[in-house]
């Protein structure tokens, strides 16, 4: 008997609504961090809203992130102490004497922080790294795509020689006595045996006529939003830069 | 920079061990908290860049297996990668203008290139702290300070003299790196015999 199984679509509540190209995606992140950097800490909460706007409709995982314990453990370490030694003890809380001129340089802190993280995670979310080394193919940085990619591959190989080097050393009580030795001769036995298997690869590359100069960079993606993108973030620099200038 | 085949596979090589390095060691020492984790750090993969660049000797060889790994560290599971990335990328910076000046790989070279590379993680906080996390520069400066008089046990008011022992720490971190990387370089080149 012969069951048809119905597979069910199943939605990700984190997937995003708008896909940029990579150039989209980098003048997003170059955008964020930009304003993060050059804006003044009392004008960053009208670009935390619009970074968390950007996040929840292109990369949505970048914020269920930001949500991690970790994360508010930071937050917390950035804004506690200045409450407490960020100026002088204007006002008291629960008892104890906090600075108001604190909170505000602390808030400052955690929203430029919030910003950098959700730009820095969204595009690590969203970009590809062998997109990454295609960009920098196109601005002269040749081969950079073929050595990221052998050396991508090479983490394995790399994990796995360090592994049997480091318990062949353990079992012939190399780490007892004179550790120093035998750290390097870790440290040459996996440069070693790398660079044979590396040495092998690059052979292949060879003997199929690979050159970087001949090789066609790899190819970015491109998306129909970002033209609209860059004209949408160069009209909120815009007003940002108007509204400065009339206060 | 223009490299040949073998040439980059070279590179990715030494990209890898740095980036490797990194994303683990350097992870797990910033998790824990280990003091002068960045020095540290910076100096073990300076090591290997140095030792790439042996085999490479050409312009831009170690500035491109910095950009490997800083590119690898991308994979870090925890924190802020970008950090870590310019570090990476400032310090193969300095080293690759250090060689550049001198025509041929030398140990005085390297020694030099090592010592300049481990010195950015001076600077590094400033950079990035008071640009991306807009920590006020005054507050890293307290915090180099009590970092120098926690390590060396001098007095906080004898600011001038613990910056001078924290660039000389560097300079001697980083010139035994060099040193080192001279050294176990040759060592392996002989292992693998060219």
């Amino acid at each position: 008997m012969i069951h048809t199984s119905v597979r069910k679509t199943i939605v990700h509540p984190w997937q995003p609504v708008f896909n940029f190209g990579t150039r989209g995606y980098l003048l997003l992140f170059g955008w964020l961090v930009g304003l993060a950097m050059f804006l003044p800490g009392q004008r960053l909460w009208p670009v935390v809203l619009l970074s968390l706007g950007i996040a929840a409709l292109t990369y949505p995982a970048a914020i269920r992130r930001l949500l991690h314990w970790r994360w508010l453990v930071f937050f917390g370490f950035l804004l506690i102490p200045n409450l407490l030694w960020g100026g002088p003890g204007d006002a008291e809380w629960l008892g104890v004497s906090v600075s108001l001129a604190g909170l505000q340089k602390g808030w400052a802190m955690v929203m430029r922080s919030f910003i950098i993280i959700l730009a820095v995670d969204g595009l690590a979310a969203s970009v590809s790294i062998s997109e990454m080394a295609g960009l920098f193919e196109r601005i002269g940085l040749q081969g950079l795509g073929f050595a990221l990619g052998i050396a991508v591959n090479l983490l394995p190989t790399l994990r796995q020689t360090a592994m049997q080097t480091w318990h062949s050393l353990w079992l012939r009580g190399g780490f007892k006595r004179q550790r120093l030795q035998a750290m390097r001769f870790f440290l040459i036995t996996v440069v070693v045996s790398t660079l044979r298997r590396a040495m092998e690869i690059g052979l292949a590359a060879e003997a199929r006529a690979f050159s970087p100069e001949r090789a066609r960079p790899l190819p970015l993606k491109t998306g129909r939003a970002d033209p609209i993108l860059a004209g949408l973030l160069l009209v909120i620099t815009l007003l940002i830069a108007a509204s400065m200038s009339l206060s | 920079m223009k490299f040949n085949a073998r040439e980059l596979v070279i590179l990715a090589v030494f990209g890898a061990l740095w980036g490797v390095a990194e994303i683990s060691l350097g992870s797990l020492l910033h998790i824990l908290k280990v003091p002068l984790t960045g020095l540290f750090m910076t100096a073990i993969g300076i090591v290997i860049a140095l030792i790439g660049r042996l085999y490479v000797p050409k312009f831009g060889a170690t500035l491109f297996t910095g950009l490997i790994a800083a590119l690898l560290k991308m994979f870090s599971l925890g924190g802020i990668v970008i950090n870590p990335m310019i570090g990476i990328m400032a310090a193969s910076l300095l080293a690759e203008i250090v060689l550049s000046a001198f025509r041929r790989p030398k140990r005085l070279a390297f020694v030099l290139a090592g010592g300049l590379a481990v010195l950015w993680t001076l600077v590094h906080p400033f950079f990035t702290q008071s640009f991306l996390a807009g920590r006020g520069v005054l507050v890293i400066w307290l915090n180099l300070l009590d970092e120098g008089t926690r390590l060396f046990g001098l007095n906080p008011n004898a600011a001038w003299i613990i910056v001078v022992a924290l660039v000389l720490l560097r300079l001697l971190v980083g010139g035994i790196a060099g040193w080192l990387a001279w050294n176990l370089g040759h060592t392996i080149q002989k292992r693998i015999g060219n």
